[in-house]
């Protein structure tokens, strides 16, 4: 077992943290503030490789590893503790992944390239006004009609909602939905690459609005209706009927990555918060690094987010061996419990490091001035959810380890 | 012990003499110019010149070069600045002589030709001791040595032929407003505590309050360009008698640009910042209370030295 | 046009720590392509996109960080990579290091152009550039913020100096160092980085190069030491502004340096 990084995952690190601290850092708190992220700075970063790290080289990816993109996002995070590149940049790596192993060749050649070079934004779309966790309860319904799909529902706290609106190329989700008819259950699901705006056209049918978030201004969240909105069926991704299980093994990709982001922005929080008890003296020249009950919480917080380093690395390199060799070491069912580990651990420790770094901030930290705040808001979004929430990582772990006949309340 | 000055300038010419008079021995120093030579015999008993042209370093080395064979030094003294350094390197490569930049203070060892040389390594950070034995080159860091006043009666001085240039030069000289910061007594100098070039207005107005210069920090300068040159290790090397950074960190590459300054002051708000473990006096503050309320105590009566 | 870049890898010195006695942990301590040397190759990549090249890295030494500094040029997108054995690189003397890439110039070449990063960073870098043109008795533009090949067989360099600018042209062949100043260097994407893994690197020995490496063993190194005052006044307010000010003010009389 070698825990460090191969020479290339760290040659690949330092060169996203440069990037980062060239062309990110100066600008996120800009970026927060004025709730945007500029389209010339996406742009660079699909010049830089920095989206679709995992998709093969002949779709216009990388050719790297989830494990690279998840380092990737951390160095981000790092410069943007707001989160919002850092999430953009995590979805444009984990949903085209999905799209590469599960969707038609002719949805791939179409979507990918132009997600990698910075071009079109290609994010996720599966909760609903009536529920998000509840994925089997979804009520947006596509009917089949000679070679497309008509679809109807309603998707809400979507990312990227503006973004595809503004961006060159456009556009889309990988959108779930019922097959045929909106009745409970998963296993009438089908999924799709649903695109609003393609190559510069808007597509009729698709009716967004943005909400105003409390944090992570950078990426819009908001909702659509899909009123008889077409999609052909070779942007259908996977058989009619799988669309549940192809999105969970999505979400376990992504939820890697969204602990990847937490990570880097808990890091930056944290040596910001070393830095201060450095430098902060008080009662006649001592550090506050000097008064234990400071230092010690240090040490734990530090010790956490060590831990979810780890779940972050480890469940990044087995969601590789389960998809990008051959032959899968793991099936996608083993990464379930690492996954939701990392996911679990990630956003949770970022809040309690950003809630105990600013106490020790005190007053300044409270101030706009400090910045600091910005990354708590960031990271405690994911607390609440994307790509799942904190309750559902728990579920899945408990059902699991302690076994699905006694904890599942799905029957 | 022989050695041998480069200066193109008087206080480096003042600066190295007394370095050459802690080796003890001969000295003689090389000057590019007819007029330099004359300043120069005050201080040296032999000065080389030659009509050299605007600074290229393959001829100004070659004439060096001719200076020393005549001279037979055993030690070549130049400035650490970008034209010592380049005359140095060309000049040692030819001689097949060791050098060192960089360097802080030099000793000649009794018994045998050699010298001990103490240098800044790791971009300042730390200090080198060297046993160099002659013949060699060194660089000697600004400041390092007090300029010596002149002595005796003037030197002999001798012309060497001026070789050609081996690249066209076309010299722009800089714009000379007030005092320059490498010649000033008091150097003020704006850091990124600075939130914009109007604010530069500040550091300016101290310079003026105290009679001294006003420089940036190299991102004020290289990213910002707000500055044609800033005070740092790749830019200006100043030792006046008092640096005052204003929002000025303290990164290594800067201070070893100031290191040599008599007294340094920081004035920054962040307590942490590294300048407050290399300077004489700080303030922790916010510049824009602080620097107004200097500039009212030293309103009109006040001016440097 | 054929160009090489003499690169080196150098310690990372704002995390240079010390030990109690001064010495410089230095295992410890990151080491990468220095800035001015990235600058350098993003010259020699430049000049190959815009006019045709082909661009050879080379350095001394034999640590990790030398062949990761071959490496890292090949990412950027040099062509060849030489590399000089060299067991303890840190201490060769600078002479050493430009004969070796004099040498190298020599068998591998010939070069229109040997480019090398020039100050900051490192302390050796500044004389290493024109030893190498006082060795191959070629012209030297040391310093340049900017290169332009003027046209066959002519280069042009501009250097911020102390008292102005210069512009320097220069015939070909032609030594020039570029400050970190002249450019941003590109970054390497994940595939270039890929790809630069299996570039062979061409090792060659000082003895087949006919040359000696010599080494200067110091008598101490020892971490700097701040004699300073570290009389700190604190201004937490308007009114303490103004205190600290004349206190400031104060002392600064009193040592001399203000009437």
């Amino acid at each position: 077992m070698d825990f460090l990084l191969s020479e290339d995952e760290r040659r690949f690190q330092e060169s996203v943290s440069e990037f980062a601290k060239r062309h990110i850092e100066p600008r996120w708190i800009e970026i927060d503030e004025k709730g945007r992220i500029p389209l010339e700075l996406i742009k660079r970063m699909g010049d830089q490789g920095l989206f679709a790290i995992p998709v093969p080289d002949k779709y216009g990816g990388m050719g790297g590893t989830v494990l690279m993109a998840a380092l990737a996002i951390e160095e981000i995070a790092y410069h943007d503790p707001a989160v919002a590149v850092a999430v953009y940049a995590l979805l444009n790596n984990g949903w085209p992944l999905a799209l590469s192993l599960f969707g038609s060749e002719a949805a791939k050649q179409e979507i990918l390239p132009k997600v990698a070079s910075g071009d079109a934004f290609f994010g996720i779309g599966s909760t609903e006004p009536q529920g998000g966790s509840d994925v089997a309860g979804a009520r947006t319904v596509a009917r089949r009609s000679g070679n497309k799909w008509v679809v109807n529902g309603e998707k809400t706290y979507i990312s990227g909602v503006r973004e595809i609106q503004e961006l060159p190329a456009g556009g889309g989700f990988f959108l779930v939905s019922k097959a045929e008819s909106a009745e409970y259950g998963h296993r009438n699901m089908v999924d799709f690459a649903l695109l609003p705006k393609w190559n510069g056209k808007m597509r009729d049918g698709w009716k967004p609005t943005v909400y105003d978030d409390i944090g992570r201004h950078g990426l819009s969240t908001g909702g659509f209706k899909l009123e008889d909105f077409e999609v052909e069926d070779d942007l259908r991704i996977g058989d009619v009927g799988r669309g549940f299980y192809l999105l969970m093994e999505g979400f376990n990709i992504a939820r890697v990555l969204v602990a990847a982001a937490t990570i880097g922005s808990a890091r930056w929080a944290l040596d910001r918060g070393a830095e201060w008890l450095r430098s902060r003296k008080l009662f006649q020249g001592r550090p506050l690094a000097s008064f234990e009950g400071i230092s010690f919480r240090f040490a734990e917080l530090y010790a956490e987010l060590e831990a979810a380093k780890y779940f972050v690395y480890r469940a990044a390199w087995m969601i590789d061996k389960t998809y990008l060799e051959n032959p899968p070491r793991f099936k996608p069912k083993d990464l379930n419990v690492p996954v939701s580990l990392a996911k679990m651990k990630g956003p949770e420790t970022a809040t309690r490091i950003y809630e105990e770094v600013l106490k020790w901030l005190g007053a300044y930290g409270y101030t706009k001035e400090s910045a600091v705040y910005r990354g708590w808001l960031g990271t405690f979004s994911y607390t609440i959810g994307a790509e799942g929430t904190q309750n559902i990582m728990r579920y899945i772990i408990a059902r699991d380890v302690i076994g699905s006949e006694y904890v599942s309340h799905t029957g | 012990m022989r050695v041998l000055a480069y200066a193109d300038n008087r206080s480096w010419a003042a600066q190295l003499a007394s370095a050459a008079d802690a080796l003890g021995g001969d000295a003689a120093v090389f000057v590019p110019g007819r007029e330099l030579a004359d300043d120069a015999a005050k201080l040296y008993s032999e000065v080389f010149f030659s009509g050299l042209g605007p600074f290229e370093p393959v001829s100004y080395s070659a004439a060096f070069s001719e200076a020393a064979r005549s001279f037979k030094p055993d030690l070549a003294l130049l400035p650490c600045t970008n034209k010592g350094r380049s005359i140095a390197g060309l000049y040692s490569s030819a001689a097949g002589i060791r050098s060192a930049t960089d360097v802080i203070s030099l000793s000649a060892r009794a018994g045998d030709s050699s010298i001990t040389v103490r240098r800044l390594v790791y971009g300042g950070r730390a200090e080198a001791e060297f046993l160099m034995s002659a013949p060699a080159a060194v660089c000697v860091v600004q400041g390092s040595y007090p300029e010596r006043g002149p002595r005796g009666g003037p030197g002999q001085v001798h012309e060497v032929p001026a070789p050609d240039p081996a690249s066209s030069v076309d010299f722009k000289p800089k714009r000379r407003e007030g005092v320059q910061p490498e010649e000033a007594e008091v150097v003020v100098v704006a850091g990124r505590g600075i939130r914009s070039k109007e604010d530069l207005e500040l550091v300016k107005e101290l310079a003026r309050a105290l009679g001294g210069a006003w420089s940036v920090t190299r991102p004020l300068a290289a990213d910002q360009g707000w500055a044609d040159s800033w005070v740092g290790i790749s830019g200006l090397v100043v030792s006046p008698k008092l640096y005052i950074g204003v929002g000025v960190s303290g990164q290594p590459h800067h201070m070893m640009g100031a290191r040599g300054s008599k007294i340094i002051v920081a004035i920054n708000k962040d307590p942490g910042a590294p300048i407050f473990e290399e300077c004489d006096y700080g303030i922790v503050g916010d510049l824009y209370a602080v620097v107004p309320e200097l500039l009212k105590l030293l309103g009109g009566k006040d001016r440097g030295l | 046009m054929k160009i090489l870049v003499a690169v080196k890898p150098t310690f990372d010195i704002g995390q240079l720590k010390f030990e109690k006695d001064g010495t410089p942990m230095l295992d410890a301590c990151p080491v990468s392509l220095g800035e001015a040397d990235r600058c350098a190759l993003e010259e020699a990549m430049r000049i190959k996109e815009r006019l045709g090249a082909t661009v050879a890295a080379a350095t001394v030494g034999s640590s990790e960080a030398h062949y990761k500094a071959i490496r890292d040029s090949y990412a950027m997108g040099a062509d060849e990579g030489y590399l000089v054995k060299a067991d303890d690189p840190w201490k060769l003397d600078a002479l050493s290091v430009a004969s070796a890439i004099a040498r190298v110039a020599a068998a591998t070449g010939p070069y229109d152009l040997v480019l090398t990063g020039s100050g900051a960073g490192d302390t050796h870098a500044s004389v290493i550039g024109p030893m190498i043109a006082g060795i191959l008795g070629i012209p030297l533009i040391a310093g340049v913020d900017r290169l332009e090949v003027r046209g066959p067989g002519v280069v042009a360099g501009t250097c911020k100096l102390e008292d102005g600018s210069y512009t320097y042209e220069a015939k070909t062949p032609a030594v020039v160092t570029v400050t970190s100043e002249a450019n941003a260097p590109r970054i390497p994407n994940l595939r270039a980085i890929l790809r630069s893994k299996g570039m062979p690197i061409r090792e060659m020995s000082a003895g087949e190069l006919g040359i000696d490496l010599r080494r200067l063993e110091p008598l101490s190194v020892r971490k700097y030491e701040i004699k300073r005052k570290r009389i700190i006044y604190k201004a937490e307010d308007q009114k303490g502004a103004a205190e600290a000010s004349a206190k400031l003010l104060a002392a600064l009389r009193s040592e001399g340096v203000l009437s």
